[in-house]
């Protein structure tokens, strides 16, 4: 099955605006050497970038503090680095790479896709995370893969990446209905107007809200996994955070953090990501 | 302005808009049916009816016209629900269309009745027509012509708020140029042929009305 992603093809512009922005930021930046896991240690603090404006990935909360999935496994991180103290700091999207090659973070925990035009600039850890587009609906429904969705009425938001994948793919007889928005669309799955929903995983969250317990996921789409990004000199601190994020994942630590943020399990990770060499 | 139109990929969707400008027509043609109906119920009841009867419909007539559509729509499909009562996206739209168009015809049509001068049925009276003949002949025939022109002008009216019920879902004409606007990224294409059709739609209905009206009324007064 073939999915055409247009999200990950904006993901992939938005990225090449980033790195065109890396090499003016590397231009008057002078190439640090290579920060090791020693230093860190004896400096006892890690600085970590963030997104702040991305619920439940990174944000700011009533109390000033960016809080959210990505700063607590940046935490963990730290933790199994031997790490006491994590500067959380924020980074708007486009100057996420230029702040780690400029030295001003040491790692980047932002919501980064792995994707092959970031990684000709900077390392990609393992993946700690996923960004899925899935298909929600009703707990009573048996609804494994994208051929159970004969007969049922499926809410999409219209033109998204989901309405493309679901109409081109779902087996005749699917009923489609297409909203002006999520919001719109969350409440057709509600009120009861369509039996399941196309979109991305972090809908559960006000679904959960809206309605505990009778919405679930049912099957993913697609699936965009997010690394840690650190700098291509730092390959001791790189092999450093994979043996943390392995031992994070194999303690069931990012379970947590997944279950804390997202309302459910980490999905399993891969062991490699098309042109994203992580190891 | 380097934009360069193009309108092949619209075109192409023609079976698609056939079926939205379909959906389209089926709708407001019942929904415009149902108007008239229960503008006729209401402005009689308003007219001839019982004080408490007359309430209900003043209480209907002012919360339709003083509201918005589209928020009318969303109660009805996104709020009923959660009293238990479910309607499927196209029931929702004819109804809310109906209910929407209904309020101003209970208006049309009762300063419509209320034009026929007292002199004219009390002559009929007078003249031992029956009291039903005298509501036919007297007072809805010659009433009938005198808001035939704010009768049309509110059908088009309906048919063009019909578009809003995309919306909810529904598959209707407009449901179709958004749709195709955002799959093909040609807003300007997608949405200047759904206007052309649309005028030329409203040109055939407001045609096929007059040529109903010269038929229909010609009796003398």
């Amino acid at each position: 099955m073939k999915f055409k992603n247009s999200v990950l093809a904006t993901l992939a512009r938005t990225s090449v605006l980033a790195f065109s922005s890396v090499f003016l930021a590397s231009a008057f930046v002078a190439p640090a050497s290579a920060l090791t896991l020693e230093e860190l240690q004896e400096k006892n603090k890690l600085v970590v970038g963030v997104l702040a404006e991305s619920v439940p990935w990174g944000f700011v909360n009533d109390q000033d503090q960016i809080v959210g999935y990505d700063p607590d496994v940046a935490r963990l991180i730290a933790g199994e680095l031997g790490i006491d103290e994590v500067e959380i700091v924020s980074v708007p999207v486009p100057s996420r790479i230029p702040e780690l090659l400029s030295g001003k973070i040491d790692i980047a925990v932002a919501i980064m896709i792995m994707l092959p035009e970031r990684a000709e600039v900077i390392q990609f850890s393992k993946p700690y995370g996923a960004q899925q587009i899935a298909v929600m609906g009703r707990t009573d429904l048996e609804v494994n893969d994208i051929s159970d969705l004969e007969g049922l009425r499926v809410g999409v938001t219209m033109g998204s990446a989901q309405d493309t994948a679901l109409t081109e793919n779902a087996p005749e007889g699917t009923e489609i209905l297409r909203f002006n928005g999520d919001a719109a669309q969350i409440q057709a799955l509600i009120t009861g107007h369509v039996d399941v929903i196309g979109g991305a995983n972090t809908y559960m969250l006000n679904i959960e809200q809206a309605a505990p317990g009778r919405f679930e996921q049912k099957f993913v789409i697609s699936s965009l996994y997010m690394g840690v990004g650190l700098r291509q000199e730092d390959q001791e601190l790189h092999a450093a955070v994979n043996d943390a994020i392995d031992s994070l994942i194999a303690s069931g630590a990012l379970d947590e953090v997944s279950q804390r943020w997202l309302g459910q399990d980490l999905p399993e990770m891969p062991t490699e990501v098309e042109g994203v060499p992580f190891n | 302005m380097s934009y360069t139109l193009d309108f092949t990929r619209i075109l192409a969707a023609w079976p698609d808009l056939l079926i939205g400008l379909g959906r389209t027509l089926e709708l407001s043609i019942v929904a415009i049916a149902l108007s008239i109906s229960i503008g006729i119920v209401g402005a009689s009841a308003k007219i001839w009816g019982i004080a408490p009867l007359r309430a209900i419909v003043s209480v209907y007539v002012n919360v339709i016209r003083n509201t918005p559509f589209v928020v009318q729509l969303f109660f009805l499909f996104f709020g009923l629900p959660s009293i238990g009562l479910r309607l499927d996206a196209n029931t929702a739209a004819l109804l809310t269309l109906s209910i929407y168009g209904g309020a101003y015809m209970v208006e049309i049509i009762r300063a419509g009745i209320l034009s026929i001068n007292k002199g004219q049925i009390e002559a009929g009276k007078s003249l031992g027509l029956s009291g039903r003949a005298v509501i036919r002949y007297i007072i809805l025939r010659p009433a009938l012509r005198t808001m035939y022109p704010a009768l049309v002008g509110q059908s088009i009216l309906i048919l063009l708020t019909s578009s809003i019920v995309s919306a909810i879902s529904v598959r209707e004409l407009t449901h179709t140029a958004e749709h195709i606007s955002a799959m093909t990224y040609r807003s300007f294409e997608s949405y200047f042929v759904v206007l052309v059709v649309y005028f030329i739609l409203n040109l055939f209905v407001s045609w096929l009305f007059a040529v109903i009206g010269r038929r229909a009324f010609n009796y003398p007064v």
